[in-house]
């Protein structure tokens, strides 16, 4: 091929031109690391960019969901705790009772301790944390346990016994119901939802109504020697103030009291032991919640780590790059400076 | 008898002349060629020099039995070294690259509307930032935050990301209008008057060197010049470039240029006769282009071509006329709008995804967010309340995407739940409406369509948002390449181009000795011839005259 100045003028102008472009571009790398400015320079990493920016919000925002559900959670189990002593203490104190050496006097001082015991069961039941009351499940903004004038126990309302509400009326929410409510609080477990309806296993469920600890409704018990008391009480403060009665009942003592009790006695263990496997299970939530913490957290490094590797350059290879687009910028110069000068004419006499 | 054919005395002198002549012809031709040799479209030129036959060779006087001479050496024209193949290979290449640099020009800067990279000295605080998807994830958090029990006075900082995120749909959507309004003026205050300018200016040298031709003058400088103009306008349009010979009486004929709008292989487009389309240019009279930017607002730009001549008539197209080029590029940005060209009945339609397309995406993005949104906001039993409206009665769009005014005062406005005891009220915390909309969000696949039922992607509504400055860059990088491959491809013709017809001064140099080195030659045998006649006149028949 014929090449002429021409030709070689504009082969050059564009090798440098080209040249400095590259030399622009790297020194660009070598102080900001960047892979690419625009997604149109490498679509693919610009798409895995922002997927990872995407995940890593939402871990850290997964994280810190987490760590107020652990507040919540450790603080509920701390006042669980507290409460499972005082039961337990509640139903030492009834067992005293009975045995046969207690007198009506004695029987008093219990039954003003399970009074005791039971006004500080209600004011652990409304517990709050950071303003929100811990028992209340779907309503954390009032106070979920009040007592009636008669002094029963009401949730939400809805007497725990009988469950009905203030007019004696069965409301729109059984406590059936209310005892299974679910707050779901994303952490990343991929939350999901089927015909409208949040699935559980995707979420995390952060609701602890009261009544599903302290139980709720009533039963009927048969004694061993067949007779049946109808309507004992499952929740463990309305068996306390029910037993309390009793002990302050002078006309019961002895066996006749031990009797009367019994049913009672064997419900309160009962629901003792439902509140001891509940309280279990937030136990396991609180471990639960952990994990995935731990989980988040080397998520979030290793999203740190894929973000370094297609968002940025290494250091080294951006730095030795400039160097070597620079010598490459520097050669073409001399290259130009020394080709395009001379042609024959500078040879002609 | 033999006849003799008799030589003329001053035979050798007129020889003599002729070398002269004709070393000086060339060594001017060298002379213009390396004053030329930077000069932009100029093409090198050569002496066309043939040997002058003997005088009446074929005659009935024609000797023989002697040796016979020619008459010297003829440097009777001035041609052009030049390819007419690849001159039209450059121009169909010529077409391309303009489109594609077209194309990548109106649609890079679309990238910064959708991401921008913050740069700075340390690499912790530079990072590529995907403003939609961003500002959904602000959005998000606070929803999280919400369910979590954390945020304080909560729907008023849900709202404030709520509000941003809708300002940035506008802003967005701003910036796509102004983008398709720059374009749309640069096309009518730009590129088209300079085409119209290109084709008057060809007309106007075609009228010149046939003047110039007719009067037996020489014109190669003109055609330069319009060959310059032709590569130009090629950037424009595809052409098809032809040259008629045109009787003009007394048997003689003077080259006339007609130019045709072409495909993209260079072949001009024909109606059902046969003959051409468009015709851009016949000889002094040519077409022009007008532009109609009176259909701006329908979001489509005509262009209409009036032919040459009394009596042409003017033709409206639309891009779909024009292969490739800038001009076809200019108006596939501004016209079509991708998938949402398609109708799914026919469905096959290729439709480029000009800024028309990103426009009406972000409008899908709008209104499948707000509708997702406002549905999750009720309680079950009372309608809907919407969170996010037009402002009016038209339906959502990116442009007019806002808060709806309910919400925008006091609070209580967000019902941040359907189940639990007191749905709607402020004391249920179950926060089941904004969990669902987390859900809505992040989790529940849909499909966005077009309005005439095309499927652009199915996913996430986050995955659709991050998707905009993807599908965008992705796009402008096939561009990008294309344009480089195109460029490339020109570069290598040109230099094909160049091989032939520019300048070396390496060349021009050698020229310059050959022909001097002739012209001395011939002076020598001048000369020469000078001396025989010397003997001849003066020293012959003398012999012992004392």
């Amino acid at each position: 091929m014929r090449i002429t100045d021409q030709m070689m003028m504009s082969h050059y102008r564009r090798d440098v031109s080209d040249a400095f472009a590259s030399m622009d571009l790297a020194m660009r790398r070598a102080y900001d690391y960047r892979a690419f400015e625009k997604p149109s320079d490498d679509p693919l990493a610009a798409a895995q960019t922002f997927q990872v920016h995407w995940e890593s919000r939402m871990a850290g925002c997964y994280r810190s969901n987490i760590s107020s559900l652990e507040g919540v959670n450790t603080s509920a189990d701390h006042i669980l705790q507290q409460m499972e002593e005082q039961i337990d203490t509640a139903v030492q104190k009834i067992n005293s009772a009975v045995t046969g050496t207690s007198n009506a006097e004695n029987r008093g001082d219990i039954a003003n301790e399970l009074s005791s015991i039971r006004s500080s069961l209600l004011s652990e039941l409304n517990s709050r944390y950071a303003d929100s009351y811990l028992f209340g499940g779907t309503n954390a903004g009032s106070a979920p346990f009040t007592l009636d004038t008669d002094g029963n126990l009401l949730y939400r309302g809805l007497n725990v016994d009988t469950g009905l509400d203030k007019n004696g009326e069965l409301p729109a929410h059984t406590l059936e119901e209310l005892s299974d409510e679910h707050v779901y609080v994303d952490i990343g477990l991929g939350i999901e939802r089927s015909g409208g309806e949040i699935d559980g296993q995707s979420a995390f469920d952060s609701a602890m109504p009261g009544i599903r600890y302290l139980g709720y409704g009533t039963q009927d018990i048969a004694g061993e020697d067949g007779s049946v008391t109808q309507g004992v009480p499952k929740n463990i403060f309305s068996l306390l103030k029910e037993i309390e009665d009793k002990l302050n009942d002078d006309s019961l003592s002895g066996s006749d009291l031990a009797q009367e009790l019994e049913p009672y006695q064997d419900a309160l263990q009962t629901a003792e032991n439902e509140f001891i496997s509940q309280k279990t299970e937030i136990g396991s939530r609180g471990n639960f919640l952990e994990e995935t913490d731990g989980y988040l957290e080397s998520l979030e490094t290793s999203l740190d780590e894929r973000d370094n590797e297609v968002e940025y350059v290494d250091f080294q290879d951006a730095v030795t790059d400039f160097t070597m687009q620079q010598y490459c910028y520097e050669a073409a110069l001399q290259v130009g400076g020394k080709v395009l000068q001379t042609s024959l004419m500078d040879y002609l006499r | 008898m033999q006849k003799r054919r008799m030589s003329s005395t001053f035979d050798g002198l007129f020889i003599a002349r002729s070398g002269v002549r004709a070393a000086r012809a060339n060594l001017n031709v060298t002379g213009q060629n390396i004053t030329n040799s930077t000069t932009s479209g100029y093409t090198r030129q050569r002496v066309n020099q043939s040997a002058i036959t003997p005088p009446s060779l074929d005659s009935f006087y024609s000797g023989t039995g002697e040796a016979v001479c020619g008459q010297g050496a003829d440097a009777d024209s001035t041609v052009q070294l030049r390819d007419a193949f690849l001159d039209g290979e450059y121009r169909v290449q010529n077409a391309e690259s303009g489109e594609s640099s077209a194309l990548l020009s109106a649609l890079s800067p679309l990238e910064d509307i959708f991401s921008y990279s913050t740069t700075a000295a340390d690499s912790d605080s530079s990072s590529v930032v995907d403003v939609l998807d961003n500002a959904l994830g602000d959005f998000v958090s606070q929803l999280q935050n919400l369910t979590s029990g954390k945020s304080d006075a909560a729907e008023s900082v849900i709202r404030d990301a709520a509000d941003l995120l809708t300002k940035k749909f506008n802003t967005a959507s701003k910036l796509l209008e102004t983008a398709w309004n720059q374009q749309a003026e640069q096309l009518s205050d730009y590129a088209v008057p300079e085409v119209n300018d290109l084709l008057q200016g060809i007309a106007d040298l075609d009228g010149r060197i046939e003047d110039a031709e007719n009067s037996g003058g020489s014109a190669l400088e003109l055609r330069d010049q319009r060959n310059l103009k032709l590569d130009e306008l090629s950037k424009y349009l595809d052409l098809r470039v032809e040259e008629k010979d045109v009787e003009i009486g007394a048997g003689k004929t003077v080259p006339e240029l007609c130019v045709f709008l072409a495909d993209r292989d260079g072949n001009a487009l024909l109606k059902e006769d046969g003959s051409p389309e468009f015709t851009l240019v016949s000889g002094e009279s040519c077409a022009s282009f007008s532009i109609d930017t009176g259909t701006k607002e329908s979001g489509e730009v005509l262009l209409s071509l009036n032919s040459p001549g009394a009596g042409g008539e003017n033709k409206d197209f639309s891009n779909a006329d024009l292969a490739s080029g800038s001009l076809a590029g200019c108006l596939k940005v501004l016209n079509e709008n991708g998938e949402y060209d398609i109708r799914e009945e026919t469905g096959d339609t290729a439709s480029f995804r000009g800024i028309g397309y990103y426009r009406k995406l972000l409008d899908t993005l709008a209104q499948t967010f707000a509708q997702k949104m406002n549905s999750q906001n009720a309680t079950g039993d009372e309608p809907v309340k919407p969170l996010f409206t037009s402002g009016g009665s038209d339906a959502v769009t990116a442009g007019n995407i806002q808060l709806s005014a309910d919400w925008t005062i006091g609070s209580g406005y967000l019902t941040t739940s359907t189940e639990g005891a007191n749905p709607g009220d402020s004391t249920d915390t179950s926060y089941s409406n904004i969990t669902a909309m987390i859900a809505a969000l992040t989790s529940d696949k849909i499909d966005f369509k077009t309005p005439d039922g095309v499927v652009l992607l199915s996913g996430t509504i986050q995955k659709a948002f991050m998707d905009v400055p993807d599908s965008l860059g992705r796009s402008v990088s096939g561009i990008s390449q294309t344009d480089s491959d195109n460029s490339n491809r020109l570069e290598n013709i040109d230099s094909s181009r160049q091989s032939i017809s520019s300048v070396s001064v390496d060349d021009e140099a050698i020229s310059l000795v050959q022909f001097n080195e002739a012209l001395q030659a011939s002076a020598r045998f001048m000369t020469a011839v000078d001396e025989c006649l010397q003997t001849i006149i003066n020293s012959m028949g003398i012999a012992g005259r004392g």
